[in-house]
């Protein structure tokens, strides 16, 4: 049944019991052409493409606990393009034109916020830094200008007035087309387009071993048995080197974790995302009045899923003295995600040592904004079995050839 | 929270009083020129990064100055034993392209 208004409508009328389940519950089948591990909005944007780019319907995507359950569903949702190298620009703003236009292509509503994204300045170094980048971004064919304090100011009454503020805004760096998504919806939009093309998407199906035959992955173990496989994508965020140890080789990724926090609703005081790098935090206010706020990683590694007291204390303090407002406001939740990260903080995407295993991994902190990008690249490999032309630079050789996309130099923040 | 007693003063610090140096690496090679290109890769880029017990430098910042090994579950954060470098020696990560 389509999101159309008239449906809306009736099913609004009706206490919305007449819609249909938006996707199925198959037991999986004794093989299929292809498996994606991991369903994620990456695992499952891939499906989608497999099946409506490339013709591949004989497709299962394997999920160990519920779809959306990993870092998609636990991530604040910032959307943007502002990558510095053209390879990274390239790869996010693909995915932010992609984005633009999901809502309509996937028939479900992803809640697409362009409201600006803005990057607070607060001393000369800085400034330098986003004039180099406005003008790196300006070759990329990107949007981005540089706005005075005043500019930032009237765009954020709430920043912190005090002349003698500890971290005073000399200006910022907005992104208009920047903003947020709904961040389940685009799981469960990508998901029901794909199952409604033919993919069986399988919940409770963590991928326990693989069944190499001459170098090539041919099944895959889970608990209920083994399910045959032509080729793979792996898409399992941190999880992912776990898999492909499964496949005999290590991967260039350390996993940390991400916090994130809400509090309390109130009414409409802030209308862009905010982010402080200097402060180390960044905030933006959904659309029931509720301040989203992450900030700095964890550098240790971490596989908890848990977060921790020293983080939660910094971010809050940064977002105090960015908008001291908000200390009155109390925080509703808490959480935390395990983060893949690269030495160059720029995701792994394409071939293997094993030639039909595919991977698509290492977005780190910043790869909600990557997932349509990312899908569609893994599909490719996995469909064609040769990396695309946006990927190439994003190979796991790159390592070895010592050719980074050091994007870790570009943001310095999670986000 | 974090907290570890430094093996050299024996004071307890929570993990903002200890710089985190990362996972432990085996000693530089004397000859850097003995080492392959990809054992380098290995070095400069590849992690063990387990679910479940690593081994890491940290250094007591803000006390004696001194860094020690730490070997800790990454799973529950619990700390599992606490040495001075050469008392806690590590491999050579491994690499793939
Ligand atoms: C607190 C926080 C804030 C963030 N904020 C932002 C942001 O504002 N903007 C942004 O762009 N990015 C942000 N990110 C990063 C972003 O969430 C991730 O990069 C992105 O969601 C990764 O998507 P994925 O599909 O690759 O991984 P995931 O959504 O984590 O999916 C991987 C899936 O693989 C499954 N899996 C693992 N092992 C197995 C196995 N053996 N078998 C089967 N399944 C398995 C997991 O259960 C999981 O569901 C944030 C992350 C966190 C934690
Ligand atoms: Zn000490």
């Amino acid at each position: 049944m389509r999101h159309s208004f008239l449906n809306l409508l009736r099913q609004g009328l009706s206490g919305h019991r007449g819609w249909p389940q938006a996707w199925r519950n198959p037991e999986p089948r004794r093989s299929y052409e292809a498996v994606i591990v991991g369903g994620g909005g990456h695992g499952l944007a891939t499906a989608y493409y497999l099946a409506g780019e490339h013709g591949l319907t004989d497709v299962a995507v394997l999920e160990r606990g519920w779809i959306g359950g990993g870092n998609t569903g636990r991530n604040t949702t910032n959307v943007r393009s502002d990558y510095m190298y053209p390879e990274s620009a390239a790869l996010y703003d693909l995915s932010l034109r992609v984005y633009e236009g999901l809502g309509r292509e996937l028939d479900f509503n992803i809640m697409l916020s362009q409201r600006g994204w803005l990057f607070l300045i607060h001393d000369l170094h800085q400034m330098e830094t986003a004039r180099h980048k406005a003008n790196w971004m300006q070759c990329n064919g990107i949007d981005g200008v540089i706005v005075d304090s005043a500019e930032a100011r009237r765009m954020l009454p709430a920043l912190n007035p005090a002349a003698d503020a500890r971290y005073p805004v000399i200006g910022a760096f907005p992104q208009r087309r920047g903003g947020t998504i709904r961040h389940d919806a685009v799981a469960w939009g990508y998901a029901r387009a794909a199952d409604r093309l033919g993919v069986d998407i399988i919940q409770n199906c963590a991928v326990e071993g693989l069944v190499m035959n001459g170098g090539c992955v041919t099944a895959v173990q889970i608990s209920r048995g083994t399910i045959g496989c032509g080729r793979m994508g792996v898409a399992a965020a941190a999880w992912t080197a776990r898999v492909t140890a499964m496949a005999g080789f290590p991967l260039p990724m350390t996993s940390h974790i991400l916090q994130a926090m809400v509090t309390e609703p109130v009414r409409r005081c802030l209308d862009h995302v905010v982010i402080s790098p200097a402060t180390g935090a960044y905030v933006n206010q959904t659309r029931k009045g509720e301040l989203v706020i992450g900030g700095i990683m964890d550098l240790y590694q971490s596989f908890s899923q848990r977060g921790t007291y020293p983080s939660i204390e910094k971010v809050v303090a940064a977002v105090v003295e960015m908008f001291p407002a908000f200390s009155s406001l109390k925080l509703m939740r808490h959480w935390a995600g395990v983060v893949d990260i690269t030495p160059d903080r720029s995701p792994i995407i394409g071939p293997s040592p094993v030639p039909n295993l595919h991977l698509n991994c290492g977005c780190g902190t910043g790869g909600f904004k990557a997932i349509p990008a990312g899908g569609l690249l893994l599909a490719h490999a996995v469909a064609t079995g040769r990396q695309h032309a946006l990927a190439e630079a994003f190979g796991l050789e790159r390592f070895r050839l010592n050719a980074l996309v050091d994007e870790a130099a570009a943001s310095g923040i999670a986000h | 929270m974090i907290v570890i007693r430094c093996p050299h003063c024996q004071v307890e610090r929570h993990e903002d009083e200890l710089f985190y140096g990362g996972e432990a690496l085996p000693p530089r090679p004397s000859d850097p020129l003995q080492l392959s290109d990809p054992e380098w890769t290995g070095r400069l880029f590849f992690r063990s990064n387990p679910e479940g017990a690593v081994i890491e430098d940290r250094c007591c910042a803000a006390g004696c100055g001194h860094w020690f090994r730490v070997r800790r579950c990454t799973a529950s954060h619990a700390i599992l034993d606490v040495a001075p470098p050469p008392a806690m020696p590590v491999p050579l990560p491994e690499f793939s392209s």
